[in-house]
């Protein structure tokens, strides 16, 4: 007998209804890498012919850049009970630097996963977390600095040229293909995108592929001044009155209309549930502000927080699959003198949580 | 977080919360200090980017960008906005947005949404939907300034199905599809519209778009061949004459 509420089974079929529905005059395509395992999504937008007094011109169908996930593809069944279906899996494992834990090493995490009245918010599915084996190091950015070309940075790379190379050898394409001189004020923007060029500018640090090792069903994206601006959209609830399910759906909506990544900022008591949700349904990267959490934790009191509650809480958020942690620690002491004198003094919730713990230690 | 690989977005807790304390030494001592940051994560193969402002009046942004570059060793930038006034609240997913398009351009490379509720009330779904469509333009404005291989496909795509009244093709390429289409029924619901050489804007008789299209059609139906083929052969004709007179720049006179 499953543990979830009826309400939210309810939600799920209505989800794949209302905004999962593909859009208008596209279909989702797949361009495989060098691996079969390497599919990258694309959406194809179709075009009419063009009709004259001289006959019938065919327009070529346009590709595009997706951020919408398994949600639009109708051959997809989804099923948010489970979750999306692990794209990382293999390229993780295969590498053969990461273990099996038994659980969550983290007090919270384990607290958490224990309460049986908390029952039915759980996630059924959750796997185990995976770390580094010890003495292991598994960012991107470690191997693009020892020359690896992970299967991450090859899928970014399709998906940063969205089939450019194949249009441009299309006549049916050479017309669409025209276009302006850009003013890059000195960045360096490749005529292709490989990717060795996706490596070396992991290795440089001029990029990053968020995509934490918890989190396989991650579809890989890269950010970086060489790359295609990418945007990011925010969740959050504030009020505790929001559900699990709503959380979900407005993630999924998000990456409808383009969202490349989202942070989950949310607030409350059942965060970390809530959380389990959003990654296991989600294909794009998920950022959090990871001191919102701690300072539930301290009840609010920004005064009481210690390196044990953040550290516990960096490593409960870590092996849930979180791809990036905001952390505001630029933010020094000597900073605050200088924002006495500001119109609207600290406006950021981590820098006054951070400035406010600066007044109370130092 | 080289464990589990998790990368740093190293906040910007001082961002300016207005115009007035935009560029101020709060905010660059902490940029400095996320510089500093950024080398420790890299000796230890994590990976980092760097959130920025905030509230930039735009004669101001360029300076963000580039500090950030310098400061932050060339570490992706993640910018709110910024917003380019403080003025309009209800639109501040306009009013960052523009300041979004630009510091997209001048190098940033992920630009943090706003919806039309900032400062005001928590965003509904709409508001989600208009302030993610918000920034895809800006963030696509900023690839076609940047002038990356590829980016104007789609703009070009457009303009020819729009220049064709190609309606469906029209909503169907735009960033908001059902939006498009929406607007277009508003004044124009029948079918048949669907493949009117013209829309409500305008009406049937003062298309531009149509206009031409008649003075395109008129030239290949008379035969008056296309400008361009018309003035190629005219300078090989005095190509040859040239050549034929021995080729001398300056004649005798």
């Amino acid at each position: 007998m499953s543990a979830i509420p009826e309400a939210f089974v309810r939600k799920t079929a209505r989800l794949s209804e209302e905004i999962t529905r593909p859009f208008p005059g596209s279909k989702k395509i797949y361009v495989q890498g060098s691996r079969s395992d390497i599919q990258v999504p694309m959406r194809e937008i179709s075009q009419t012919d063009t009709g004259g007094i001289f006959g019938v011109e065919k327009n070529p169908p346009i590709p595009v850049y997706d951020t919408s996930g398994p949600y639009t593809d109708p051959d997809v069944d989804i099923d948010l009970l489970r979750g999306l279906p692990d794209v990382r899996d293999a390229w993780i494992a295969e590498r053969n630097d990461t273990e099996e834990l038994a659980g969550p090493t983290s007090d919270y995490g384990t607290q958490r996963a224990t309460d049986p009245t908390l029952a039915t918010l759980r996630f059924e599915h959750i796997r185990k977390p995976r770390r580094a084996k010890s003495g292991h190091n598994v960012s991107q950015m470690h191997y693009a600095k020892r020359g690896i070309v992970t299967p991450e940075m090859e899928y970014v790379a399709i998906r940063e040229n969205q089939r450019l190379n194949e249009l441009r050898q299309d006549p049916a394409y050479e017309k669409l293909l025209r276009q302006h001189p850009g003013q890059s004020f000195g960045a360096n923007i490749p005529n292709e995108v490989t990717p060795e060029f996706v490596r070396s500018e992991i290795a440089a640090g001029r990029a990053i592929i968020p995509a934490n090792i918890n989190h396989p069903e991650v579809e890989p994206m890269i950010i970086g001044r060489n790359f295609l601006v990418k945007i990011n959209g925010n969740l959050g609830n504030s009020a505790v009155t929001s559900s699990i399910e709503d959380e979900v759906e407005k993630m999924v909506w998000g990456i409808r209309w383009g969202s490349d990544t989202i942070m989950d900022l949310s607030t409350g008591k059942n965060i970390h549930e809530t959380r389990e949700w959003i990654l296991r349904n989600s294909p794009v990267p998920i950022g959090t502000v990871p001191i919102y959490q701690a300072l539930e934790k301290v009840d609010g009191k920004a005064e009481e927080l210690t390196w044990e509650i953040v550290k516990d809480t960096l490593i409960e958020q870590a092996e849930q699959g979180v791809d990036y942690f905001t952390i505001h620690a630029g933010l020094l002491l000597r900073h605050v003198p200088m924002t006495a004198d500001r119109l609207t003094g600290i406006v950021s919730r981590g820098g006054s949580i951070m400035a406010k713990w600066c007044l109370a230690h130092h | 977080m080289k464990a589990y690989d998790v990368a740093f977005s190293l906040g910007d807790g001082l961002r300016p919360g207005s115009l007035a304390d935009a560029n101020d030494a709060a905010q660059f001592g902490e940029l400095e200090a996320l510089g500093e940051l950024t080398r420790i994560a890299w000796q230890h193969d994590v990976q980092v980017m760097i959130e920025g402002p905030g509230h930039v009046p735009m004669q101001m942004i360029k300076e963000n960008m580039d500090k950030e570059l310098e400061d932050c060793y060339d570490a992706p930038f993640y910018t709110l906005g910024p917003l380019i006034t403080d003025t309009a609240p209800g639109y501040d997913h306009i009013t960052s947005g523009i300041g979004a398009a630009q510091i997209g351009w001048y190098g940033c490379a992920m630009l943090c949404y706003v919806t039309p509720k900032e400062h005001l009330g928590l965003p509904n779904k709409q508001d989600v939907r208009e302030g993610i469509i918000t920034y895809r333009i800006a963030a696509h404005g900023a690839d076609l300034a940047k002038g990356l291989p590829g980016a104007q496909i789609r703009d070009n795509a457009m303009s020819k199905a729009r220049f064709e009244f190609r309606w469906e093709d029209q909503f169907n390429l735009g960033l908001d599809p059902e939006r498009a289409r929406e607007y277009h029924d508003e004044t124009m619901p029948a079918e048949s519209a669907k493949v009117a050489h013209f829309c409500s804007m305008c009406g049937p008789h003062f298309c531009a778009m149509k206009i031409s299209q008649e003075v395109r059609d008129y030239a290949e139906v008379h035969g008056i061949g296309d400008l361009k083929s018309a003035v190629e052969v005219g300078l090989k004709e005095k190509a040859e004459e040239f050549k034929e007179r021995g080729s001398e720049i300056y004649k005798k006179a």
